[in-house]
């Protein structure tokens, strides 16, 4: 967050309180919506992202093409993969009671979902803040924590042009210090029944005090420097490679074991890159590597480096990270769109629905004479 | 093939005979001839009964709640350890299981019985909300369940054959297996003692193996019984599938096996040969999950081969009364001649014999051949015998050719100490199950178990099991009385 937050100008707080009442009168209706018209509505703005592409990328800098390329590819999976989900949300009926009586869970849509999203990855962070939410007959507002861009507006025409209606995607512009205050006034406002986050610590604990104050159920993520974890048996060729594909700001702790701690060094050496640049933890064996991990702050990602699966598999599940890969970074390619962090897939089922009880005091055995 | 003994055809020798006069039928020990069990001779008239009282009681039982259901499945789980000492009696008696044997069939149908008890939580519906109304889906029961279950492991495959259908609401008719009918009539004890099954919720029908075929055929046609699960051999359960496609029955099928056990070039040797021998030998291998076809790297045959065939040197068949042997005798002395013609037939085609080979009357010790190739009889056939048959190839590929050159596809084994290249290896199999590192035998009733190909279809264990005894109905309530205008010319939208 930044220090220096600004109060954002009346009509900027205005324009936050006309999303919300938009989303709010939009939601009914979009509950109501036929699940397959929702379905057809996310497939067509996963056509308009891909056609609109060369402006996408005439907004990025030209250096970030490639980037940019993936944001988009993967904004498009998620689009599709929420597609898919239209349809599943299921509740549950319990088995029945000694009188026969049932008890069903009905899932429903929660109403409106606020999504506060990083400058990084705008197109894929945005679409996922509201792909799922949308799909399961939500309404989303977006807001920039980090200031809006010109991504944001194009991901907004991109929107209007697919004729959902309006109010089922809004995005609230910010300008950069906006954030926190239009934050505050947004997750306090009474329609915003779901608050999710992504980006750094120390905007992540605001927004969560915020939410919490409320008590507006929040879906945080928060993002930061993924642990790599070196073991003695790890191909040094390979993990030399992903250490220096890995973005500089996406690096934390190489916890590297003791006996190919030299040789990882040298084979990052050798590729030009500079091993005192890093941040190197070297440790005895799996058991130091598993504490060195735990010790450390909590890593969104973890990736271990390993030839024995099997070793390599007992170490991911006891790291802790939400994220983890073997063999290979954990961002920013990430997986299938339908795994994508709690945003999509089962957890994003979960995530953007509520369960609610019906019990019907009635005897409703069946095969009764 | 002709199975050792499936249940429809009269077992081979002296291990029974049909005391009509009396109403009684015997079983004879597999190992001294002496009387296993004695047990009522029932004909068709007499299981028709069964299915009809199954029937009446299906109202009381289903109408249980899920709670009571629960209890009275968990309730028989902790009873079992008070019937150890007769149930071992009555395994050794009836099929000559040995200790081990006894201790595997009491660990694994208390954790049926659990898993069951479990399941009946599970037991409700879905439902989903949308602009046409309110779509209920229930799990409800469907009525009276037939099971059949066999004899090699009869506790446990007795067991898993009712607990699940009765957990679901079901009433079930178990036809037991006529080389194990006192133990399968003590299923039936074990849960009338836990309490609450209301008269005829679970009848067992024992029988004169000459009756087997009229029996089941009365039992599969029978307008009640509206669901059938069956284990056993593949010549069995086609007739099975037969008369219930006939009658357009569902049914869950549990065959033969011939299950793969691929051993890679990295593999930890004294590991694989360990599971080797426990999936090759353990209850004689007259198991359906056994590991029938050994595949070994010729890099590694040798050194693999000298470890499995020491420790099956140590492995010798003998009267489970008497104690001190790994094996005990096979169902019967002529399952036992077809051991030893197949043993035969392969060394006359060019197996080698690293360890025993030699029968005596219903025994024969752990035999393990090396290079076994297409064209014998235990290349092909399921062996269901305590033989270790080590083929040897020189590619992976040949490897996963020879796993998969067999019309069975029911489990499989691959060791190798790359675990993602062992993994992709057992992706490759084509069978239900596959264990990676670990035994081909390996049953867990809260995982699914069942088998592809002529090993069968449908699942026993698992939430999967849950649909082979429910049926699953679409209710639903319109949100509004629901006018179609149907006939009307002007308003047609409705349809």
């Amino acid at each position: 967050m930044s220090s220096a937050a600004q109060v954002p100008d009346p009509a900027q707080m205005q324009r936050a309180r006309t999303a919300i009442a938009q989303a709010r009168a939009a939601f009914p209706l979009w509950a109501a919506t036929d699940p397959r018209a929702r379905r057809k509505g996310l497939l067509a703005l996963a056509d308009a992202l891909r056609a609109d592409a060369p402006r996408f990328q005439t907004l990025a800098a030209p250096e970030a093409g490639a980037e940019t390329a993936a944001d988009l590819r993967r904004a498009v999976e998620i689009l599709e993969a929420a597609a898919g989900a239209c349809t599943l949300p299921e509740g549950s009926i319990a088995p029945m009671d000694a009188a026969g009586r049932i008890q069903m869970q009905l899932v429903q849509p929660r109403g409106v979902c606020l999504g506060i999203v990083p400058a990084v990855a705008p197109i894929s962070h945005t679409v996922r803040a509201f792909a799922f939410a949308i799909a399961l007959g939500n309404t989303v507002v977006i807001l920039p924590f980090e200031g809006s861009r010109d991504v944001h507006g194009l991901i907004g025409q991109c929107v209007e042009r697919t004729g959902l209606p309006p109010g089922v995607v809004g995005v609230v512009p910010a300008a950069p210090g906006e954030g926190t205050q239009l934050a505050a006034a947004l997750i306090a406002a009474t329609p915003v029944r779901h608050v999710s986050f992504a980006g750094p610590q120390p905007a992540a604990r605001l927004v969560g005090r915020l939410a919490g104050e409320n008590l507006k159920p929040m879906l945080l993520e928060l993002q930061g420097r993924s642990v790599l974890i070196v073991l003695d048996d790890a191909d040094l060729e390979a993990t030399a490679d992903a250490v220096l594909a890995a973005p500089d700001a996406a690096l934390g702790p190489v916890i590297v074991q003791a006996a190919v701690a030299e040789a990882l060094a040298a084979n990052i050496a050798a590729r030009g890159g500079d091993a005192g640049a890093l941040w190197l933890l070297k440790v005895p064996g799996d058991g130091a590597a598993l504490a060195a991990a735990l010790d450390g702050a909590p890593a969104p990602g973890c990736a271990i480096f390993s030839r024995d699966l099997g070793r390599a598999l007992w170490l991911a599940e006891g790291v802790g990270a939400a994220n983890c890969t073997i063999n290979r970074l954990p961002l920013p390619d990430g997986g299938p769109a339908a795994s994508d962090g709690r945003f999509c897939g089962a957890s994003g089922l979960a995530e953007f629905t509520e369960r609610r009880r019906i019990g019907i005091d009635a005897p409703l055995w069946p095969h009764q004479p | 093939m002709q199975h050792p003994d499936d249940g429809l055809c009269p077992p081979a020798g002296r291990t029974g005979s049909p005391d009509g006069e009396s109403g009684y039928y015997t079983r004879l020990n597999p190992a001294d001839g002496t009387v296993a069990s004695r047990v009522p001779a029932h004909g068709v008239k007499a299981a028709v009964a069964a299915v009809n009282a199954a029937a009446r009681a299906f109202p009381g039982w289903s109408g249980q709640p899920a709670a009571a259901r629960r209890a009275v499945l968990d309730r028989a789980a902790g009873l079992i350890d008070g019937y150890a000492p007769e149930i071992a009696r009555l395994m050794r008696a009836e099929i000559g299981a040995t200790d081990d044997w006894v201790r595997f069939n009491l660990d694994i149908a208390r954790r049926h019985l659990e898993t069951a008890a479990d399941l009946t939580e599970h037991i409700g519906g879905g439902v989903r909300r949308d602009a046409e109304g309110l779509q209920m889906c229930f799990r409800d029961p469907v009525g009276v369940c037939l099971a059949i279950a066999p004899w090699n492991a009869p506790f446990v495959l007795g067991m898993r054959a009712v607990a699940t259908a009765l957990a679901c609401g079901n009433t079930v008719v178990l036809k037991a297996s006529e080389n194990c009918p006192a133990m399968h009539m003590l299923i039936g004890r074990v849960l009338a003692e836990a309490g609450f099954l209301p008269e005829g919720a679970l009848g067992i029908v024992t029988h004169a193996p000459d009756l087997s075929e009229e029996i089941v055929t009365a039992l599969i046609a029978h307008d009640a019984v509206r669901r059938v699960n069956f284990t056993g051999s593949t010549r069995v359960g086609r007739i099975v599938a037969e008369l219930a496609g006939r009658h357009l029955k569902r049914c869950l099928l549990e065959l033969g096996g011939k299950a793969p056990f691929i051993v890679l070039e990295d593999a930890d040797l004294d590991a694989a040969a360990d599971a080797a021998a426990f999936g090759s030998f353990f209850n004689q291998g007259q198991i359906c999950m056994a590991t029938d076809r050994i595949i070994v790297m010729e890099q590694v045959a040798d050194a693999f081969a000298q470890r499995l065939a020491a420790l099956a040197r140590n492995l010798r068949a003998g009267d489970p009364m008497l104690g001190g042997y790994a094996l005990g005798p096979m169902v019967s002395e002529g399952v036992a001649q077809r051991i030893e013609d197949m043993v035969a037939d392969a060394v006359a085609k060019g197996a080698m014999v690293l360890a025993g080979g030699a029968r005596r009357g219903p025994y024969v010790d752990a035999v393990v051949l090396d290079r076994v190739e297409p064209g014998m009889m235990i290349y092909a056939e399921e062996c269901f015998g305590p033989v270790a048959a080590i083929c040897r190839v020189q590619s992976e590929a040949e490897a996963i050719g020879i796993a998969n050159d067999t019309r069975y596809g029911l489990s499989g084994a691959v060791f190798g100490r790359d675990i993602a290249h062992a993994l992709g290896v057992a992706r490759r199999i084509d069978s239900g199950m596959c264990h990676v590192n670990a035994p081909t035998l390996n049953d867990r009733p809260d995982m699914p178990v069942g088998g592809v190909k002529d090993s069968g279809f449908g699942r026993f264990g698992g939430v999967q099991m849950l649909d082979e005894f429910t049926e699953t109905r679409w209710i639903d309530i319109a949100r509004a009385p629901r006018r179609t205008g149907f006939g009307r010319p002007d308003s047609g939208a409705g349809i």
